[in-house]
């Protein structure tokens, strides 16, 4: 998951940081109520971890314009203070989850995956993105209206990328515990360590470009819906993507710096 | 005596306000010592060990700050209670 924590302390929120990377999560720290609003704004986090003692703007403060504004995101609580008044009051300001301090890092870890489980719950069966539509309860991908045949592991890694809908890239790190269940700490440790542990995330990329490109063969449809693109960026990971015209002119020198490669999916490759 | 009752209800109330942001204070460090002696568990790395020491020590500092704010509380509350001489006489 994306996760974004909001801490004022910074050796707490260093170990959650890190901790929670160790699991495999995307993570970014910020340390007061304003930054933790624009945060949001940008990355658009699957998760926010909220300390309620914040510098700027309160964490109550934060929690009622994060019910106003990003109902996507799902809060976990932190909180000192004793009161029940408190913590009911989070719960009905929006908050999935509240957690008293002192915590367990294990007990906030198996309350971030308990979220995680009701979030995918409650996610419509049908993801769509540029051309490519995926019914994840009849395990069926089409692009441009024709059905696309995927293995088991193709069809859960383009869930992931799917799920973001383009907003963020996608990590190896991510990858490798969201298709392949390496176990925690795994993709970190790989990626630092092991190219060969890593490649197999490229080789799937790979088999999955392969296999999408087939069904189309122009930048847009007839419609006007943009073919969906798996961008690799360059040291972060994958992010799937609609091109603008700009990017589909890449080989002229348009692209943007910092991508390796774009790879269209339909029939306009271009290799920058 | 119907004076007095709203000046110890103040006074009390001084006191659990005091008390609640004592226990307050207590909580951000034992999270934080908690957090990066598990972490340290976790990692299982020599690197990881020294850094929870360090933090832990530095935690440890803040607790001792927060009880000694507590004894200051307590020691007012006895003071204002006269508790402290009935000890001593006791």
């Amino acid at each position: 998951m994306n996760v974004l924590i909001v801490e004022d302390d910074s050796a707490l929120g260093h170990f959650l940081d890190q901790g929670l990377k160790l699991d495999g999560h995307d993570v970014s720290v910020v340390t007061d109520g304003e930054a933790a609003l624009e945060s949001v704004a940008r990355l658009r986090p699957e998760l926010m971890i909220l300390d309620l003692g914040l510098p700027r703007m309160d964490g109550i403060e934060v929690l009622a314009e994060m019910q106003r504004h990003f109902r996507s995101t799902s809060v976990l609580v932190l909180t000192g203070r004793a009161e029940m008044e408190e913590r009911v009051k989070c719960l009905r300001l929006g908050a999935d989850d509240v957690v008293m301090k002192p915590f367990s890092f294990h007990e906030l870890r198996a309350r971030l995956h308990a979220l995680s489980r009701r979030r995918g719950q409650f996610e419509d069966p049908v993801l769509r993105f540029g051309d490519l539509e995926m019914d994840r309860t009849q395990r069926r991908v089409t692009q441009a209206g024709c059905e696309v045949e995927l293995t088991a592991t193709e069809f859960t890694l383009l869930e992931s990328l799917m799920r973001r809908r383009g907003e963020r890239v996608c990590s190896r790190a991510e990858l490798l515990r969201e298709v392949w269940r390496m176990p925690l700490g795994a993709g970190a440790v790989a990626a630092r360590t092991s190219h060969m542990d890593t490649n197999i995330v490229e080789v799937y990329i790979n088999y999955l470009r392969k296999k999408l490109g087939r069904n189309s063969s122009a930048p847009r449809d007839a419609s006007g819906v943009c073919h969906a693109v798996i961008r690799t960026v360059r040291g972060e990971g994958y992010l799937l993507d609609a091109p603008e015209e700009r990017d589909l002119n890449a080989g002229t020198g348009n692209s943007p710096p910092d991508l390796t490669a774009i790879f269209a999916l339909g029939g306009c490759v271009v290799d920058v | 005596m119907s004076e007095e009752a709203p000046v110890g209800g103040r006074s009390n109330r001084t006191k659990f306000k005091q008390i609640a942001v004592a226990l307050h204070e207590l909580c951000q460090p034992l999270t934080t010592l908690q957090c990066s002696l598990e972490m340290a568990a976790l990692t299982d790395t020599q690197e990881a060990y020294r850094e929870a020491m360090e933090i832990g020590l530095s935690e440890c500092r803040r607790l001792v700050a927060s009880v000694e704010s507590m004894r200051e509380v307590l020691q007012e509350a006895r003071q204002e209670t006269g508790f402290e001489e009935m000890e001593a006489g006791g």
